[in-house]
């Protein structure tokens, strides 16, 4: 009994600290957008598990680049570790994923930078539709071929893969005067 | 050299702080208030408790010594041949940029708490420069680490059931794995 009464003490004490306490999730929503902003995408991401009111803060994020560094989980896991090769289609649907989350507003800046052919043209098409229709202040697209590194690790694995695939075309459709899009290639 | 401007704020819990115009007016809210003549018997901040009003004055206090530093070392240079005092100057302006970048990190190594209780003065009081320092400080606390890491670091519960996190995890399972 005695011990009861004493545990409730603490729990009511517990509670009361909390409710004065506030967390993470209580800040305003504009910081918080911020806050994740200043994250690559996948750690953006990674939030909205953490609670109900952080669950879609990262849709409203202003800072889109996506690279082969932000497609994939950057923390260590000692099975994998922090390097795996990460293939276009993976890319591609991750990208996609992402952006069909994404609230589609408020985007400052827009960056896609991966080795991407003419085969992925409706699904660069549809990014580049994206970065308009959000008013994205600045959005840099760099497709061009494997990188050093991938080139080497083709050679070393005797991969047949490397074949100069045709370029994509940007069509100049897209850009206006109107529009207000600064544009990078 | 004239003494600086000074006016009086009143935290929420009724404290008041002496400060210069120059700290204060880093803040915009306050600098309206000055603006519009509502200095009278000091300015009152029903948001901002003395705890966290001390802390961003203290912020504010020595960034506006540090661009009132750097401005006369400027005027001292283009002085040119006012030669001892302008060189003592010029070496207090230069000291400034570093001490500023490790004063701005230390100020930032405190407990969640404080950091929450500085993001919404910064926030309410619109002192840009701050709110950036303390929402990059919160990024650079959640960089790189897993959802179970970051709720340990800022004490958030997890009120979703296991079944709705799974399927959260699914939506964008290459973040995750």
């Amino acid at each position: 009994m005695m011990r009861n009464s004493e545990q409730c003490l603490h729990e009511t004490v517990a509670k009361r600290r909390n409710l004065q306490k506030i967390s993470l999730s209580d800040l305003p929503m504009d910081i918080l957008s911020t806050i994740l902003s200043l994250l690559p995408i996948n750690d953006a991401i990674r939030t909205s598990v953490l609670s109900r009111k952080l669950k879609y803060v990262w849709c409203s994020h202003t800072n889109l680049t996506f690279d082969k560094a932000t497609m994939r989980k950057t923390y260590f896991k000692p099975s994998t570790g922090y390097y795996q090769f990460l293939r276009d289609h993976e890319f591609v649907t991750r990208v996609n994923t992402v952006l069909r989350q994404h609230s589609g507003t408020g985007v400052e800046r827009m960056k896609i930078k991966f080795r991407l052919h003419s085969k992925h043209a409706d699904h660069i098409d549809r990014w580049v539709n994206f970065a308009i229709a959000s008013k994205a202040k600045e959005f840099v697209i760099d497709l061009s071929g494997l990188s050093k590194v991938a080139f080497f690790r083709a050679l070393v694995y005797g991969e047949k893969r490397i074949v100069r695939e045709e370029p994509y075309n940007l069509t100049s459709q897209f850009f206006s005067p109107s529009n207000g899009l600064h544009l990078r290639v | 050299m004239a003494s600086p401007a000074m006016v009086t704020l009143i935290s929420s819990d009724d404290a008041r702080f002496e400060v210069t115009e120059a700290a204060a007016t880093m803040s915009q809210t306050i600098r309206h208030m000055i603006e519009d003549g509502c200095t009278d018997g000091g300015i009152p901040l029903p948001n901002v408790p003395a705890r966290t009003l001390a802390k961003v004055l203290e912020y504010c206090n020595k960034h506006a010594a540090a661009t009132a530093a750097e401005s006369s070392a400027a005027g001292g240079a283009a002085a040119g041949s006012d030669s001892g005092s302008s060189s003592s100057a010029d070496s207090a302006g230069k000291d400034d940029g570093v001490d500023l970048a490790s004063f701005d990190k230390a100020f930032v190594e405190v407990d969640t708490d404080t950091l929450y209780d500085l993001l919404l003065a910064a926030n309410y009081l619109d002192v840009k420069t701050l709110l950036d320092l303390c929402c990059q400080k919160v990024a650079d606390m959640i960089r790189g680490k897993t959802p179970e890491q970051i709720r340990q670091t800022f004490g958030i519960k997890n009120d979703f059931s296991p079944e709705e996190e799974e399927k959260i995890r699914k939506e964008n399972q290459w973040a995750f794995e």
